[in-house]
């Protein structure tokens, strides 16, 4: 019985379409992804080589994972198809048996459902050795990965929703059901693994995630450049228990699923047909009577009423139920817990918490759109009723019109869902200030819009292929495919295509008004296109039962006539004339046939000779008078910079560079305009005569911007109503390597020759410490600025204010910055609030927005523990001000800037940390501290223009951050920093594309080693020679550099004033931690408690040590060593921290290989571990920490 | 008010003609279409109720042509369908109120009462909220007819309303249809033949696409007066009479066979005359094979 229902199964998806279908489409993209640019999946670490082991692998767990519906499609179809046909009461009452009808139908279709996997190394294997690939990109084929990844991961992800799948829709015999049944389960399961991870839990969510993708990623993480080419995953560990696991879950759900099954078809009929007496109705004519209201009222009753009948039966139906089942899931968690990093909470600012609806909500009520739109176009057939329905009287738009509505109804209902979510999150954690227009205004208005284009654009994918599959994979391709068609079309064309709304972020400061009128300009093109869509909709509505697209076409043909010709007519007009007016009148910022390219590339050719490392006059003083104009995003810049040649040889060319986005006219005294670049944006002037050594002459400038009358992304997201601010905008002197074209393959099509690394390391190389990293064209300077804006907003630039006055209903403000620092222009005018304080004699400053004023309190407190930090320990504060500004957030990932004596600092960042629970980071005090520490690692010691620049601004602010945190809330706070910054690095290192560099030598694009590394390296230096030594040489090093002109300082300098303070026998791990990249590989193997007399307790751990040294391409080796590493014994954790109190901490010389340490302590300690606070860089700290075993 | 069919021809994908140059006159009244199975009725009707195109030929009805001007036509039309489905969860008020505000009506209240008397008409009135899923074949078909009525159509197409009907509900519903008939053209295919005969004045016969017979039901009777002979006959001698006459039924009665054959004149001793009827013209008509 088995082998028949087996045959004939396997044979009757053999013969079906969407078998080769698939495996067509599979082996397709894999192959387009190998052997083409249309198509890339995202290589491990960002890796260019297409087909490593690992690719592949991934490649293979990520389809798998992703494709789960298309593989239960198969038992789906084969558990549901008797009762779908209704064949199911002659099957089961034939002498079928049950286990051969549920085995036979679940091994072949499963066995099918596998056969579109084998796609992935198909595609993969053709794409590779197609003989146009670049060699470069390739490697030779590894077989055994290949194996692995289909057998033991993709099978086994396959299998399971293939069982539960099955044995679900032997229940529900209803596919789209049990569809949507599995994609939540799928997502719960994929958020519960999540959560596990963020707690912590990260090997429970190794084992438990149905997957495997965390276990391989456990396997995986941290890899780098040489390792990302050769290694594979191997079914070990983690992963082969998950496999086990998972596998044996699969039989025991078939197992138990199959017993429970009976081969009984499903009835459901009315019980009994009672005859009760018809009530005695009215037996009048059942004439319908036409009232007589005119037509369009009539049509738009009926509008009304289906679009009522239909939203009641969507939100009726099982999809909708269960998609906001799945949206309240997926919201209660970030709502609840709203997380920025380092495990601290954010307030529930309206902002933010309508920014994690929207994202939130995106996907689920997409799925919702494309299934409900693929069920609500052909929901007639389905039932069959569409035979009586089409034969009705109803206009053709009727029906489309109505269901569209219908479906964006409910999914105003799920994002209105999300909004109540969010109304209550924010009252439950005490936050009052709700801000419904920013809700309404977000989610029904732009969320709705942007979801509503797609809703239209599903329909007329539907409508126009007529079958359900066709139009599901159409906008699964569209998914993969339009993003890059339309982003193409875009640029090159400049058209607005309708998918692609301006992106809008809105402030506390500004609201939505600078994005407002962009913003309507779009809804009302996408609106008219979308009207295009229904017109097209409507004519190709199915109203009989002939699909095939001829007949269609004629019947749209014969629709398109009388007043539909008239509407079609209007709606077409309207649309091309709006079409026109938008694209000649709105400004879209898009940038013809790689204009921009084209000028790098010309920029460099003709000046890189010419200017690159020629002596040119210094920048020594800046004048600026700024007129701003918030309401009309407008700006006035009178600038007069003083040059001065401070080189031996008279000067007579120089190079002009004006800053993008604004219109510059520059006048040079004493000299004549020799070339002029508008394209470039870049000029070229000849003194006469030529500018004597010591001599100064003066550049005046005046710059303007006024903001576009319409414009849909805006160009100047900073120059807004409230908040505006600008930086660097006056014009540069001399080469500026940074406009050079950054893309190697765009230099090499222009016949570029390669990038130039940044100037390596060198300190001998006194030229390149001519400069320092933030510009070339200047050393110190001095600064004053007069500031007019708006009479209610305050403006504010560096400096000291001497003067403030309202004239002619503006306010004016006069700052003047002295002694000279590098040169740091800026502005900002905004309807500011300020807290005032004084500390050690300098004004102290927090200015900030009326309504964000919790942690102004924790940044005064972080101002001023910083600046007294600095003071007691480096030397003094340059300036009698400091200030911390908020800024609105333009840009979510710029948390804060330091200007000289005044920090700029993000609304979205410190501003609304909650820092009210007991175990919260103090985030907003510890950037702060980092933004004061660079008045002193930044502005006082200013690293040269090299490799480790970096290192001497942003890690010694990390430093110094550090310290102060230590200081003012205990070192366990400093422990959480480091914790998030272990796993930056080591997260960012595999991101890396290039080569990893050691901290000196620091690049500038390589945030994850001056930030993170720099972080655990310097608390490491501290743990060994002690604060009071970093700080002495820290001293030494501004006395010599501080506040002083060329040469600059360079990482060197700063790693010999350490070796000066660190005992020689210290020497090769400061060598260790500042020129090499080493990582450690501790484990505890095992561990013992064995009772001692007098309530003590021994504890033997056996530790294995490994430390290896990585070169810059991520090639290990490992290298012996000797070295203290401290090892610790700690009672249970009773609060947040990872532990409990310190039953023992001692530093414990350990070498290469095994090592066995004995101590005693006097509880039993809950955990035991090797280097218990990662001072070592350890890719797995997992193992680090055991909980110790009794000794029987 | 006249519905003309003029050479309508259907051939599906495949190569089956479904209609062969059919060419019809239907005046107001019922007219019943007959036909064995896959003859081409259901086509035929699809066809009319603007369902689907013919290759060739045209339809009109009172001058509006149906398969240019469908919008037009729909709003004249009822339809019953041979087979078809419901929304799942939706009762039989609700469903038809649906129906009702798609054929046009637009005043809730006007509409509310008459789907109701629709309801009552079809015998549906204590199961107006139970959903139509639920129903048991007879009553959705009754909710298929309730639907076709509704509006008071005036060309009404109706495939095989009957089938399915207990006699109570089918002596009901000739009732309601012949009360209807009277101001619409109103075409229903059966396979009883009854029915025709007792409701019909015009009818058609068609088979594999071709219209056999159209015209009259008393005429198509009467041309068969004399013509029909019977005779009990042993089940073994049936193959026998069956290569000798046309033998248009053959029905057992107590261990021999009746057989009635159709010829000009008594075709042998033992046959005696019998009156025709509407069957033995059917069968008359369509060629045995057997
Ligand atoms: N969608 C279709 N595709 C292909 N052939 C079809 C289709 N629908 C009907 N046919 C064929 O057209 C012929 C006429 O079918 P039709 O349904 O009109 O017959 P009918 O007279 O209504 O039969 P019945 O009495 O069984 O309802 C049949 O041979 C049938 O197989
Ligand atoms: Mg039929």
């Amino acid at each position: 019985m088995f082998r028949a229902v087996f045959w004939f199964e396997l044979c009757f998806w053999l013969r079906s379409r969407l078998l080769y279908s698939l495996l067509l489409t599979t082996t397709g993209i894999l192959f387009l992804s190998m052997a083409t640019q249309l198509i890339r999946f995202r290589g491990p670490g960002g890796i260019q080589i297409r087909n490593t082991a690992l690719t592949v692998q991934l490649l293979y767990q990520y389809l798998s994972a992703a494709g789960f519906l298309i593989f239960a499609s198969f038992p789906i179809a084969a558990a549901t198809r008797d009762h779908t046909y209704q064949m199911s009461e002659i099957i089961f009452t034939t002498s079928v048996s049950r286990f051969g009808w549920l085995l036979g139908r679940f091994t072949a279709s499963t066995i099918i459902a596998l056969i579109p996997l084998c796609g992935i190394s198909a595609g993969i294997l053709i794409g590779s050795v197609m003989p146009w690939n670049d060699p470069a990109q390739f490697v030779p084929i590894c077989w055994p990965a290949h194996l692995l990844g289909l057998a033991a991961i993709a099978v086994p992800n396959a299998l399971l929703p293939a069982t539960i799948a099955f044995v679900i829709s032997l229940r529900i015999p209803n596919a789209v059901s049990v569809q949507i049944l599995l994609a939540t389960l799928w997502f719960g399961t994929d958020l519960g693994t999540d959560l596990l991870r963020i707690y912590d839990h990260e090997l429970l969510a190794a084992m438990l995630d149905p997957f495997g993708s965390i276990a391989v990623f456990q396997q995986t993480k941290y890899l780098t450049g040489a390792k990302l080419q050769t290694e594979y995953v191997t079914l070990v560990g983690y992963l082969l228990w998950n496999r086990v696991l998972w596998l044996s879950i699969s039989a025991l759900i078939l197992a138990v699923g199959c017993r429970r099954f009976q081969l009984t078809p499903r009835r459901n009929r009315l019980a009994v047909e009672t005859h009760r007496p018809v009530p005695g109705h009215d037996l009048r004519s059942f004439a319908l009577t036409h009232s007589a209201t005119p037509a369009f009222l009539n049509r738009a009753r009926q509008l009304l009423n289906l679009t009522r009948f239909e939203f009641r039966s969507a939100v009726s139906g099982p999809l909708f139920i269960i998609i906001s089942g799945f949206v309240l899931w997926t919201l209660a968690f970030p709502l609840l817990r709203y997380e920025t990093g380092y495990g601290q909470q954010s307030l529930p600012v309206t902002s933010a918490v309508v920014e994690v609806i929207a994202e939130r909500c995106r996907f689920p009520t997409l799925i919702f759109i494309v299934v409900a739109a693929g069920m609500l176009v052909h929901r007639e057939r389905d039932c069959r009723i569409h035979e009586i329905i089409s034969t009705l009287p109803h206009p053709d738009w009727l029906f489309c019109c109505g269901r569209l509505l219908a479906m964006t109804l409910a999914v105003a209902m799920m994002l209105t869902t999300g909004a109540v979510m969010g109304v209550f999150s924010q009252l439950i954690r005490g936050f009052t200030n709700l801000q419904p227009e920013v809700y309404v205004v977000s989610l029904l208005g732009v969320e709705l819009l942007r979801l509503f284009v797609v809703a239209v654009l599903v329909f007329t994918v539907q409508i126009c292929t007529s079958s359900r599959v066709c139009g599901y994979m159409l906008c699964l391709g569209n998914e993969i495919i339009s993003p890059y068609f339309i982003s193409q079309l875009a640029t090159n064309r400049g058209l607005i295509s309708i998918l692609h709304q301006p992106s809008l972020i809105y402030s506390d400061f500004y609201g939505f008004a600078p994005y407002a009128g962009g913003l309507l300009a779009f809804s009302i093109w996408s609106l008219l296109l979308c009207a295009v869509l229904c017109l097209l909709m409507s004519l190709l509505w199915q109203r009989g039962n002939d699909t095939a697209i001829m007949t269609r076409l004629r019947e749209a043909r014969r629709r398109l006539r009388g007043r539909t010709a008239v509407a079609a007519a209007v709606i077409c007009g309207t649309t091309t004339l709006y079409g026109v007016w938008l694209h000649t009148a709105v400004t879209n910022h898009w940038d013809p046939n790689n204009a921009p390219t084209d000028a790098a590339a010309d920029y460099e050719t003709r000046f890189r000779t010419r200017f690159e490392n020629k002596p040119h006059p210094r920048i020594t003083d800046l004048r600026y008078e700024v007129d701003l104009f918030p309401k009309e995003r407008s700006v006035r810049i009178r600038s007069t910079q003083t040059l001065q040649n401070r080189n031996a040889a008279p000067q007579a060319e120089i190079l002009v560079n004006l800053p993008s986005g604004l219109q510059h006219s520059v006048r040079l005294e004493q000299a004549h305009l020799l070339l002029d670049l508008p394209a470039l944006r870049a000029q070229v002037y000849r003194i006469e005569p030529p500018l004597l050594p010591g001599d100064s002459i003066r550049m005046h400038c005046t710059s303007s911007y006024d903001a576009p009358a319409l414009e849909l992304d805006l160009e100047f997201r900073n120059l807004v109503q409230n908040g505006l601010t600008l930086t660097h905008f006056s014009p540069t002197i001399g080469y500026e390597a940074d406009r050079e074209l950054q893309d190697e393959q765009e230099r090499s099509k222009r016949g570029l020759p390669q990038l130039r690394p940044s100037p390596p390391l060198d300190p001998d190389n006194l030229t390149a410490r001519r400069n320092h990293k933030d510009s070339t064209d200047s050393d110190l300077v001095t600064m004053e600025t007069i500031i007019s804006t708006e009479s209610d907003h305050v403006a504010i630039a560096p400096g000291t204010l001497l003067r403030s006055w309202n004239q002619q209903n503006r306010q004016y403000f006069h700052y003047r910055l002295d002694p000279p620092t590098p040169k740091a222009p800026m502005v900002l005018s905004a309807r500011l609030r300020v807290a005032r304080d004084q500390c050690n004699g300098i004004t102290t400053e927090v200015w900030y927005h009326p309504d964000h004023k919790w942690n102004v309190p924790s940044m005064m407190h972080g101002l001023h523990s910083a600046l007294n930090y600095g003071i007691q320990n480096f030397g003094p504060y340059q300036f009698s001000f400091a200030r911390i500004v908020e800024f609105p957030r333009y840009e979510n990932h710029i948390a804060a800037m330091a200007f000289p004596g005044t920090m700029p600092y993000s609304e979205a960042g410190g501003f609304i940390t909650d820092i009210r629970s007991p175990g919260a980071f103090e985030k907003a005090f510890f950037i702060v501290a980092h933004e004061v520490a660079h008045q002193w690692w930044a502005y006082q010691v200013i690293g040269a223009n090299m490799e480790g620049a970096k290192m001497l601004s942003e890690t010694l602010a990390e430093y110094t951050a550090m310290m102060v945190l230590e200081r003012e809330f205990g070192s366990e706070m400093v422990r959480r920093h480091l914790r998030v910054a272990h796993h930056n690095y080591l997260a960012g290192r595999a991101l890396d594309t290039r080569n990893e560099h050691p901290l000196s030598r620091v690049r500038p694009d390589q945030s994850y080693l001056c930030y993170y590394k720099g972080s655990l390296v310097m608390y490491h230096l501290r743990q060994l020679i002690g604060e009071e030594k970093i700080n002495a040489a820290l001293r030494r090093l501004l006395k010599k550099f501080g506040g002083k002109g060329p040469p600059y300082a360079t990482s060197t300098d700063l790693i010999n004033e350490f070796k000066a303070e660190t005992p020689a026998e210290h020497h090769a791990i400061l060598d260790d931690l500042f020129n090499r990249i080493i990582l450690f590989s501790n484990k505890i193997t095992r561990s013992d408690i064995r009772q001692l007399p007098a309530g003590r307790q021994q504890i033997t751990l056996e530790i294995e040590c490994r430390k290896l040294e990585s070169d810059e391409k991520g090639v290990e080796r490992e290298v012996p060593f000797e070295q203290d590493i401290e090892i610790g014994a700690f009672a249970a954790v009773d609060d947040h921290r990872k532990y409990g109190a310190a039953l023992y901490r001692q530093m414990h010389r350990l070498r290469s290989g095994r090592n066995t340490v004995v101590f005693e302590t006097t509880e039993i300690p809950d955990t035991v571990a090797v280097d218990p606070f990662f001072m070592l860089i350890d890719r797995n700290i997992d193992d680090n920490v055991v909980s110790p075993t009794a000794e029987p | 008010m006249v519905l003309s069919i003029e050479n309508l021809c259907k051939t599906w994908p495949g190569g089956k003609r479904a209609l062969d140059q059919v060419s019809l006159s239907i005046s107001p009244g019922l007219y019943g279409l007959l036909g064995p199975n896959g003859a081409g009725k259901s086509t035929l009707m699809r066809t009319i109720a603007t369902l689907q195109d013919p290759d060739s030929g045209s339809v009109h009805f009172d001058g509006i042509d149906v398969i240019r001007q469908k919008s037009c036509i729909r709003s004249l039309l009822g339809y019953l369908p041979q087979e078809f489905g419901v929304y799942p969860r939706t009762s039989a008020f609700a469903l038809l109120d649906h129906i009702a505000m798609l054929k046009g009506c637009t005043d809730s209240r006007a509409r509310r009462e008459s789907v109701n008397a629709m309801l009552c008409h079809v015998n549906l009135y204590q199961f107006r909220s139970h959903a139509v899923e639920t129903f048991s074949g007879g009553m959705k078909r009754r909710f298929g007819i309730a639907q076709a009525l509704l509006g008071n159509p005036r060309l009404l197409i109706i495939d095989e309303p009957t089938a399915g009907l207990d006699p109570g509900e089918r002596n009901r519903f000739c009732d309601l249809l012949y009360s209807t008939a009277q101001q619409a053209v109103v075409i229903l295919s059966t396979h009883i033949i009854q029915d025709v005969q007792q409701l019909c004045p015009c009818m058609a016969i068609i088979h594999e696409g071709r219209v056999l017979y159209s015209g009259s039901t008393s005429a198509a009777i009467d041309s068969l007066q004399g013509k029909i002979w019977k005779k009990l006959v042993p089940m073994d001698a049936l193959p026998n009479y069956q290569s000798r006459f046309q033998v248009i039924s053959t029905r057992l009665m107590s261990g021999s066979t009746q057989i009635c054959i159709f010829a000009d004149a008594q075709p042998d001793t033992g046959f005696e005359s019998c009156d025709p009827d509407l069957e033995s013209f059917f069968f008359s008509r369509i060629p045995q094979t057997a």
